[in-house]
């Protein structure tokens, strides 16, 4: 044995270990980038990875048609789209109302909408034993993708960039504890902080909480961005499930059900740009 | 048919097999996932071939597999591509010197080297900036079930490896 550690073929290892160790070290600490290497093998792996969801969508599909009638489906997905359409006006509506009551203090979401600029990207990969439901999509910083950049689909807030590569990046949801982001209740603009745990990832959930005491959040009031951190303002995010206090101290807190099916996400837009963009992300400071 | 052919055919045979197995573990609809169990396919599948390997090989196998596990998986830093690197050696190594090449070792590595795994990955991902019950939740609900599913997976892999050097080698 002690004759190997003295061998050619030992010293080999220990060298390409030490120059993944420290290459790993550089981007990804320092650098907040993909390696070199994750990203070669992210732009040699991206078309094979999006063919294999391809067809396992295709499948899936195929499956649940057959499961299903196909009739229902079709109904399904308008009453889904209704659903949304539904969503975005009634908080069109609560805004108004609440735009009347507080001296108008932001402008709709709408309005806001003009500014965004997105890039639509395909979930090419899922990371199963993330407990938080990571995914990798098939943009980067080829398209105009940047790291921090909010994650959106047609029905509320999805998540953040959180690695990014040339072409892919990886996204972490509302339901990871790493990002905290501040939150506002749409109808009474009781404003608190939404983040994730492991016990309400598990029902696909996460908490909006420092809310003051006498604050008047109630069940069923959709929570969105206050636009205070990464986020622009007013992006939907989730309606109140439950309501509780907080043991650790006087505020309470909402368990909210995120709007977006973080379980069966296939595509998802990048908001690229937005006035006001940059800014604090909660527990990793300026960018 | 020549040595330097079989083996060559053996090296084609596990780079499509490790292909494949990235591109299940990753693909949004095939999880295999039972409950908060969740098997590292790619980790066993490592294991599998390493048994079989020398330790630069293993070694270089790990890197490589690990690499292109990286690039979806939600750890970042490389994460996978060090420790891939490191557990493809540390099961070489222990086959040539600690261990005999049978089904028992098989199983002995399995738990060893996929326990490995998921406490480094708990050590850097779960056990600093999460809650202490989100930490110990990690650990005993998600990564314990995970160790044993995974090495289950890696005793299948080893049998096809077994069977694939049987076959073609002897």
């Amino acid at each position: 044995m002690r004759f190997f550690f003295r061998s050619r073929q030992f010293k080999i290892i220990l060298s390409v270990f030490s120059f993944l160790l420290v290459i790993s070290l550089i981007f990804g600490i320092w650098g907040k980038k993909m390696s070199p290497h994750t990203d070669i093998a992210g732009m040699i792996s991206a078309p094979f990875k999006t063919l294999a969801t391809s067809i396992s969508n295709g499948i899936s599909d195929i499956v649940s048609s057959y499961k299903d009638n196909s009739e229902l489906l079709v109904e399904n997905a308008e009453l889904t789209s209704k659903i949304n359409d539904m969503r975005e006006k009634t908080a069109d509506y609560d805004k108004i109302i609440s735009e009347n009551e507080s001296y108008k203090k932001y402008l709709g979401i709408k309005e806001k909408n003009l500014d965004f600029e997105f890039c639509h990207s395909i979930l090419i990969s899922k990371d199963h034993s993330d407990p938080y439901g990571g995914f990798t999509i098939n943009r980067g910083s080829s398209s105009g993708i940047s790291l921090y950049d909010p994650v959106i689909t047609d029905a509320g807030l999805v998540g953040y960039i959180t690695e990014l590569g040339t072409t892919t990046s990886k996204v972490t949801t509302i339901l990871n504890p790493e990002l905290v982001l501040g939150a506002l209740d749409n109808r009474t603009n009781d404003s608190g902080i939404v983040s994730g745990n492991l016990q309400l990832a598990k029902k696909n959930k996460c908490r909006f909480s420092n809310l003051s005491r006498n604050c008047s959040v109630a069940i069923g009031d959709y929570v969105v961005t206050s636009g205070e951190g990464i986020f622009p303002e007013g992006l939907l995010i989730g309606s109140i499930e439950s309501i509780g206090s907080d043991q650790y101290n006087t505020s309470i807190y909402a368990d909210i059900t995120p709007f977006a099916d973080l379980a069966n996400i296939k595509d998802v837009m990048v908001i690229i740009h937005f006035d006001n963009q940059g800014g604090i992300l909660p527990g990793k400071g300026d960018y | 048919m020549p040595q330097k052919k079989k083996k060559l055919l053996i090296s084609v045979i596990n780079v499509l097999l490790v292909f494949v197995v990235v591109i299940i573990q990753y693909t949004p609809l095939l999880s295999m996932k039972i409950g908060t169990a969740t098997p590292m396919i790619a980790l066993a599948a490592l294991i599998a071939i390493s048994m079989f390997c020398s330790e630069l090989t293993a070694s270089l196998a790990g890197m490589i597999l690990g690499i292109f596990t990286d690039t979806s998986s939600s750890t970042s830093f490389g994460f996978n591509s060090i420790v891939f690197f490191a557990i493809a050696f540390l099961t070489s190594f222990f086959i040539h010197y600690l261990f005999n090449n049978n089904f028992r070792s098989a199983i002995a590595l399995g738990i060893i080297l996929s326990a490995l795994y998921f406490i480094v990955r708990w050590l850097f991902f779960f056990s600093f900036g999460h809650s202490i019950n989100d930490s110990f939740t990690y650990l005993f609900q998600y990564a314990l079930p995970s160790i044993i599913y995974t090495t289950v997976i890696t005793l299948i892999f080893y049998l096809f490896e077994k069977l694939l050097f049987k076959k073609i080698i002897k």
